[in-house]
C-alpha cells in the first residue's frame, strides 16, 4: 500500500473541504479522484503532501508517517499542482534544472534527466523559451515535467488537463500512462469523466468533501442501475422490427417514434449486434445509430442527483 | 546545496529584469548628474561671492605696515574682498548699510601702544556674531605676539609667517567637507538602493501569487532553505548594483570615495542587506504589492530626511536616525572619506552589522516554511 488515508478531516473556518475521507492506494496503480467544483479533491491533496495540516486522521504514504519521515517521503513524491507553478522569466530548461536541483539532482544525472523531461512532454524545441511565451498547453506540459525528473514513485496531478485543446490533453493522458508503466503510482484528479475513465485503474468519486464511491471504473457502472439505450434512426418504418427486438435477450422495451427506433436494454446486455441484424433481416436502411451505456456521469447523477459538471 | 542553487536562479531572475536595473542603477546615476551637478555649480557660485571688508588705516607705524601687507598678500586678496577706506566713518557706514560685512579700525598710535604694551588694539565692526575678519585679526595678532617672543631671542622678526596663521582659519582646505556632489552622490545611492527592498517584496508576494512557492514547500528542502536562499540572491544584486554605482559615479563624475574601501562596501552590504530584509518582510506580512511600495516608500523618505546630510541630528530626527540605516551609512562614509575618522566609522559599520542581523532573523522567521 503506497498511500492509506484512514478519516481524513480538513475544515476551512466553517467550510468542511474534507469529511473523513479513507483511501487506500495500491503500488502500480491509476488511482482517479473524480468530482466536481469544490469537492475537496485539491485539499485532500493538499494534505497528502503536506501543504496543509490535517484536522483529523491519519496519512502513510509508503507505510511512514509525513510528521516523521518529511524529507524521505518528499523525495519520493511528484507533484504537479493544478495551477502552474513555473517562473515565467527562466527559460523551460531553467526552470527544470532549477526544481531539479531542489530535488538533489547534479551533474550529469541533471542534465540528463532535464531532456528526458523535456523529450517526454515534447517541449525538447522550446527548452529556451521563456514561459510566458507559451500556449496553455505548453505551460501546461512544462508544469508536468517540472514534477517527475527526480522519477518519484508516486506522482500526483491535480486536474492537469483544464483549459487546453484536445492535442495537448491527449499527450498528457499518454504521458501519465507511460509514467506508469515506468513504475510510478499515480493519483489523477479531475472533473471530467471520461479522461479518468479512460486512463484509471481504480476511481474514488468525491462530493462535498466525502468520498461518495470507490471501485474500477466497470465497478462502479455496474453499480448503479441504469438500463442502456440505443436509438437509431430508420429510412422507412417496420411494425415487425418491434416485435423481433422484443424477443432478443435483455431488451425489456422497444418503440418506435415516427422514424426513430428506441431499444432499452437492461445494463450488460451486450445485444447490439443481435439488434442490427433484426433491423437488417427487414432490410430496412439504418440511417444512424447511438447506443449509450451507463458512464461516470451516470454513475454521479445516481448518487447525487446532479451533473458531475453544470 | 539548496540554498545556493535558490541564490543563483534569484539573481539570474532580478538581473534579467530590466526594470530593476534601471531603478538601482540608471535612477541614482542619472539623478546624481542632475542634483549633483546643478549643485556643485551653486557652490562655486557661493565661493566667488568674497566677503566685503572695509579698512581704514589711520594709524602709521611698523604693526599697520605688517597688517597692510597681510591685507595684500594673495591668500587673503584670495579669501576676501579688501575695501580701503578714507576715514572712520567712511568704513563704519559700509557696515551699517549692508555694503561690508565687517569693518577693520586701526586707530591713531596703535603701533606706538602695542610695542609699549603688547595688546594690538584692532578694532573690528560686524553685524556677524563670528565674522571670519575677526578671525583674520586674531590670527595677524597671534602671529604679532609670537613674533614678539621669538624677536627677543632672535632679534629679526619674520614677517613671511603671517599669512599662515591666517590661512588657518580663513580657508578650508580642499576635500575635507563632502561637495554638492558628494553629498547628492551618497544620499542618491542611499534613496535608490533602499527600493531595492522591493525585489524582497515582489520575490516573496510573486511566489505565492504565482504559485512557485508550492515548488519549494513541496521540496525536500529545510524551512529556511527557501527565504534564505532568496534573501542571498536579492543582497547579491542588490550589493552588486551599490558597487556598479560607487565605480561609475566615481568614473562619470568624480565623486569622492576616498576613503577606507573594505568599511565603504562593508557599509552598503549590510544597507542592502537591511533593505532587502525590510523588503521581505513587508511582503510576507502585506502580501500585497502596492502596500509594500507605499511603505516602503513612506520610510524611504523619512529615513532619507532624518540623515545628518538634510537635517541637524536633533528632536525626532535624532531618534528616527538611532535606526535609521541611512544614516549609519552616510556617517561611515564621510567619516572615512572627508576625515580619515576610520574608527568612528566601523562604529557605524558595527551599528549596521546588527541592524542587518537582527532584521535577517526576523525575515527567517517570517518567511519559514509553515503548514496552514
Ligand atoms: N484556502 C482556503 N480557504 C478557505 N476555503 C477553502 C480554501 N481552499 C479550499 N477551500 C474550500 O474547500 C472546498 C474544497 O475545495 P478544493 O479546492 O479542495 O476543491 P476541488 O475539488 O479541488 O475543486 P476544483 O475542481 O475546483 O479544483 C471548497 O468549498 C473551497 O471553497
Ligand atoms: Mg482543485
Amino acid at each position: 500500500m503506497i498511500v492509506e488515508v484512514k478519516n481524513l478531516v480538513k475544515r476551512y473556518k466553517d467550510v468542511l473541504a474534507v469529511d473523513n475521507v479513507n483511501l487506500n492506494i495500491q503500488e502500480g496503480e491509476i488511482f482517479g479522484l473524480l468530482g466536481p467544483n469544490g469537492a475537496g479533491k485539491t485539499t485532500t491533496i493538499n494534505v497528502l503532501t503536506g501543504l496543509s495540516k490535517a484536522d483529523g486522521g491519519e496519512i502513510k504514504i509508503s507505510g511512514r508517517n509525513l510528521n516523521t519521515h518529511e524529507m524521505e517521503i518528499k523525495q519520493d513524491l511528484g507533484i504537479v499542482p493544478q495551477d502552474i507553478a513555473v517562473f515565467e522569466d527562466l527559460t523551460a530548461y531553467e526552470n527544470l534544472c532549477y526544481f531539479a536541483r531542489l530535488y538533489r539532482l547534479k551533474g550529469p544525472l541533471l542534465k540528463e534527466r532535464v531532456e528526458e523531461a523535456l523529450e517526454f512532454t515534447g517541449l525538447t524545441e522550446k527548452k529556451d523559451i521563456y514561459p510566458k511565451k507559451f500556449s496553455g498547453g505548453m505551460k501546461r506540459r512544462l508544469n508536468i515535467a517540472c514534477a517527475i525528473m527526480h522519477h518519484p514513485k508516486l506522482i500526483i496531478l491535480d486536474e492537469p488537463t483544464v483549459g487546453i485543446d484536445p492535442q495537448s490533453r491527449n499527450h498528457i493522458l499518454e504521458s501519465i500512462k507511460k509514467l506508469n508503466q515506468l513504475g510510478s503510482t499515480v493519483i489523477y484528479t479531475s472533473h471530467y469523466m471520461e479522461e479518468v475513465d479512460e486512463i484509471c485503474t481504480k476511481i474514488a468519486i468525491m462530493d462535498h468533501g466525502r468520498v461518495i464511491a470507490k471501485g474500477t471504473g466497470d465497478e462502479l457502472k455496474a453499480f448503479v442501475a441504469v438500463d442502456e439505450k440505443v436509438t437509431a434512426e430508420l429510412a422507412s418504418v417496420n411494425y415487425t422490427i418491434v416485435d423481433n427486438i422484443k424477443k432478443i435477450r435483455g431488451v425489456k422495451d422497444c418503440s418506435i417514434n415516427g422514424k426513430q427506433l428506441v431499444v432499452v436494454s437492461e445494463k450488460h446486455s451486450k445485444n447490439l449486434g443481435s439488434i442490427i441484424n433484426a433491423i437488417s433481416d427487414t432490410d430496412t436502411e439504418i440511417l444512424s445509430l447511438n447506443a449509450e451505456k451507463p458512464t461516470l456521469e451516470g454513475v454521479f447523477l445516481t448518487l447525487t442527483g446532479r451533473k458531475l459538471r453544470d | 546545496m539548496g540554498i545556493l542553487n535558490i541564490s543563483y536562479y534569484t539573481f539570474l531572475k532580478n538581473i534579467r529584469d530590466w526594470k530593476y536595473v534601471a531603478l538601482l542603477i540608471i535612477a541614482p546615476l542619472v539623478t546624481i548628474m542632475i542634483t549633483g551637478y546643478s549643485t556643485s555649480n551653486i557652490d562655486k557660485h557661493t565661493l566667488t561671492t568674497k566677503k566685503v571688508i572695509a579698512v581704514y588705516i589711520e594709524d602709521k607705524g611698523d604693526i599697520s605696515d605688517k597688517f597692510n601687507t597681510l591685507l595684500k598678500s594673495p591668500d587673503v586678496k584670495n579669501a576676501f574682498d579688501i575695501r580701503f577706506e578714507s576715514s572712520y566713518n567712511d568704513g563704519y557706514n559700509m557696515v551699517l548699510y549692508g555694503k561690508a560685512d565687517t569693518f577693520i579700525y586701526l586707530g591713531k598710535g596703535l603701533s606706538k601702544s602695542f610695542n609699549s604694551s603688547g595688546n594690538s588694539g584692532i578694532k573690528v565692526y560686524s553685524d556677524n556674531s563670528v565674522p571670519a575678519a575677526k578671525l583674520l585679526v586674531e590670527g595677524f595678532e597671534n602671529s604679532l605676539n609670537t613674533i614678539n617672543a621669538i624677536s627677543g631671542i632672535k632679534s629679526k622678526p619674520v614677517i613671511a609667517d603671517v599669512p599662515n596663521a591666517v590661512n588657518e582659519v580663513s580657508v578650508q582646505p580642499i576635500g575635507k567637507t563632502p561637495s554638492g556632489l558628494d553629498r547628492w552622490t551618497y544620499l542618491n545611492m542611499l534613496i535608490f538602493l533602499f527600493y531595492g527592498a522591493l525585489l524582497g517584496s515582489f520575490g516573496v508576494i510573486n511566489g505565492v501569487r504565482k504559485n512557485t512557492l508550492l515548488r519549494f514547500n513541496i521540496a525536500p528542502i529545510g524551512r529556511y532553505s527557501n527565504v534564505t536562499g532568496q534573501f542571498l540572491g536579492n543582497l547579491l544584486t542588490l550589493f552588486l548594483c551599490s558597487a556598479v554605482t560607487i565605480i561609475a559615479s566615481r568614473l562619470l563624475f568624480g565623486s569622492n570615495w576616498n576613503g577606507n574601501i573594505v568599511l565603504i562596501l562593508l557599509s552598503f552590504l549590510f544597507y542592502s542587506s537591511i533593505s532587502i530584509s525590510l523588503g521581505m518582510i513587508f511582503g510576507y506580512i502585506s502580501r500585497k504589492i502596492s502596500l509594500c511600495t507605499v511603505v516602503i516608500l513612506c520610510v524611504n523618505v523619512l529615513f532619507v530626511n532624518a540623515t545628518n546630510a538634510l537635517s541637524p541630528d536633533v528632536g525626532f530626527f535624532k531618534y528616527v536616525n538611532i535606526v535609521s540605516p541611512h544614516n549609519y551609512v552616510y556617517k561611515a562614509i564621510t567619516n572615512t572619506v572627508f576625515s580619515g575618522a576610520d574608527s568612528k566609522s566601523l562604529a557605524s559599520v558595527a551599528a549596521l552589522a546588527i541592524e542587518a542581523i537582527l532584521l535577517f532573523v526576523l525575515t527567517a522567521a517570517a518567511g519559514r516554511r509553515r503548514t496552514a
